[in-house]
């Protein structure tokens, strides 16, 4: 029988929860280059809300998770290609090959255009993550592994004050190991493929000057619409090509999921047991000689052997050994 | 949102050119010498006030290639006159063509070619003077209108006549309907030359009518001078929409 038993319940959990959910915020960028066009990212964001329920089968789920964006900026550069005049071959009796005539192109350099919405309003998703509490020992006296994926982060949260850092004592440490991180696909509305096509399609049309010269260069790309559906590879809706463009291209789900599950499963423990663990604090006491003069009192500690955690539909029990 | 957008230069000489003339050569016009025999010939490219830049074109049946483009504004003229130099800076299969046009820019050049190796100098082609029967020379008008198309030497001339390719109307292309990758298709091609030849009877033909950027091609069969010059221009797409009159207020009736 364990020689020390502490239960935590479903709301103290939610009040430990809250504190680490609030401390999680990201920031993100990247882009990448598909040939005619560049597209790229820069999002930073944020957990809220979320429900814990207790499952009967040593597990937590902690469900509907909102995560929000605090920015999401898309950033999108068209390369125009050659728009040229001219050019095609006359046809040569045999054996002379076709005589290819030369073209001549509007532009005498490539120009581009970019543009770089913020889409945080448009983007809602919802993160669920289902785990198991997992007991993990610290020892203080290994260092540090050289690469530490989880040592940027628990800096910028001791920087932050949000989490003690690590002692140079022993400790357990409890994490919640997530079995699965579910997270809404990235799905765009309608209104925001509007909003990317009419700024593409005004940057682009800055680009040309007016009159007949113009009704020619639109003759000779088919429109501006099309133009930049064609330089995109859009077959169909903008939204949808934008979905699969950070759903697919970028796997920003991806990129949040791993985050997640690395900063539950392995770099912010939820509970911490010291090891020794002081169950008498240090103190100056004059009630122990006669004369009341004042004597220090060294703290009292026990060690942790043996630390198990369990969790069943109504509390998460935590128990170990005490002693050698 | 931001935008941002690195500014197109615009190759603004295309859309100032009027005249075509076949004496020298300025954007949107191309000579296209044919060389027919095998041998040694020097070329001179002349830019007006300038240094003639000389390139010495072999023509060999063995393996060569049939074309060489010259565009001749982005050759450098040289500093000092090269007069002897024999080494080839060209090589020409037997029947290919060196096509000279200038890609941009206002300058014009001229162009001599003289076969190495006789006695006495032939002079194939003295561009200034000529076009010898064999070559081509080509136009690209860009502004709609009506062109008169005179040949000086052989006193001959045609109407061509340019317009405005159809625009395209937005939205025409259902969604969906385009496969992945594909272009919308263009009913505009302007890869599409159209050829007309020239001889001592004057051209095949007595109109032409072309879609702007589109190319016309005289194939000279016997010593022409061409010119071709925009007479009437356009003026429903060359010129901004006439401003509507305004209404004049109508009376207020009094009861």
């Amino acid at each position: 029988m364990a020689d020390l038993t502490v239960a935590v319940s479903e709301s103290a959990f939610q009040r430990l929860f809250v504190v680490l959910r609030d401390s999680i915020r990201w920031e993100a960028q990247d882009s990448t280059s598909f040939g005619p066009f560049t597209a790229g990212y820069h999002v930073k964001g944020h957990l809220e809300g979320g429900s814990v329920d207790f499952r009967s089968d040593n597990s937590v789920l902690v469900d509907e998770l909102d995560v929000r964006w605090d920015m999401f900026q898309f950033t999108l550069g068209l390369d125009i290609p050659e728009i040229c005049v001219g050019g095609g071959c006359i046809d040569m009796p045999w054996p002379f090959p076709d005589i290819c005539l030369p073209r001549w192109c509007v532009f005498s350099a490539n120009p581009d255009v970019s543009i770089s919405p913020d889409l945080a309003a448009f983007v809602a998703q919802e993160l669920s993550v289902a785990g198991r509490p997992v007991v993990r020992y610290y020892d203080a006296s290994i260092p540090p592994p050289l690469i530490d994926p989880c040592g940027l982060l628990r800096d910028l949260l001791v920087n932050a004050s949000v989490i003690d850092p690590f002692p140079d004592h022993n400790q357990w440490h409890i994490f919640l190991n997530p079995d699965f991180i579910d997270l809404d696909l990235f799905d765009f509305a309608d209104i925001v493929g509007n909003l990317i096509e009419n700024a593409l399609t005004a940057a682009v049309t800055a680009l040309l000057p007016g009159g007949w010269v113009r009704d020619l260069i639109l003759a000779i790309i088919g429109g501006i619409a099309d133009f930049i559906r064609w330089l995109l590879d859009i077959p169909d809706e903008i939204d949808e090509w934008l979905s699969d463009l950070f759903n697919i291209s970028f796997g920003l789900g991806d990129l949040l999921i791993q985050l997640v599950g690395e900063f539950f499963g392995a770099c912010v423990p939820l509970i911490r047991v010291d090891d020794p663990l002081e169950v008498l604090a240090k103190e100056i006491s004059t009630s122990v000689l006669l004369s009341g003069s004042p004597v220090e009192l060294v703290a009292v500690t026990v060690p942790v052997r043996n630390l198990f955690v369990r969790v069943d539909d109504v509390e998460m029990v935590v128990q170990a050994d005490v002693g050698g | 949102m931001t935008s941002n957008q690195k500014q197109a230069t615009l190759n603004r000489a295309l859309f100032a050119q009027r005249s075509f003339d076949s004496t020298q050569i300025s954007v949107l016009s191309t000579l296209i010498h044919h060389f027919q025999e095998a041998g040694d010939y020097e070329v001179f490219i002349s830019r007006t006030n300038r240094t003639p830049l000389r390139l010495v074109v072999t023509v060999v049946d063995g393996d060569a290639p049939y074309q060489h483009n010259l565009d001749l504004s982005t050759i450098k003229n040289p500093t000092e006159r090269d007069c002897c130099r024999e080494d080839a800076d060209l090589r020409l299969h037997t029947g290919g063509v060196l096509g000279f046009y200038s890609s941009r820019g206002v300058s014009t050049f001229q162009v001599r070619i003289i076969r190495l190796g006789s006695k006495e100098k032939q002079v194939l082609l003295n561009h200034a003077e000529q076009i010898p029967a064999g070559d081509f020379f080509t136009v690209t008008p860009l502004r709609p209108g009506v062109y008169r198309v005179a040949d000086l030497l052989n006193k001959a001339e045609m109407a061509l006549k340019v317009v405005m390719p159809p625009l395209p109307e937005q939205g025409k292309v259902e969604k969906g309907a385009k496969a992945k990758g594909e272009r919308p298709p263009s009913t505009y091609r302007p890869d599409q030359p159209l050829l007309v030849s020239v001889g001592k009877k004057g051209f095949d033909r007595r109109e032409a009518s072309l879609l702007s950027g589109q190319t016309l091609v005289f194939q000279v069969q016997s010593a022409a001078r061409l010119r071709v010059v925009l007479e009437k221009e356009d003026e429903a797409v060359t010129s901004p929409p006439k401003k509507r009159p305004d209404k004049p207020t109508r009376a207020k009736k009094q009861s």
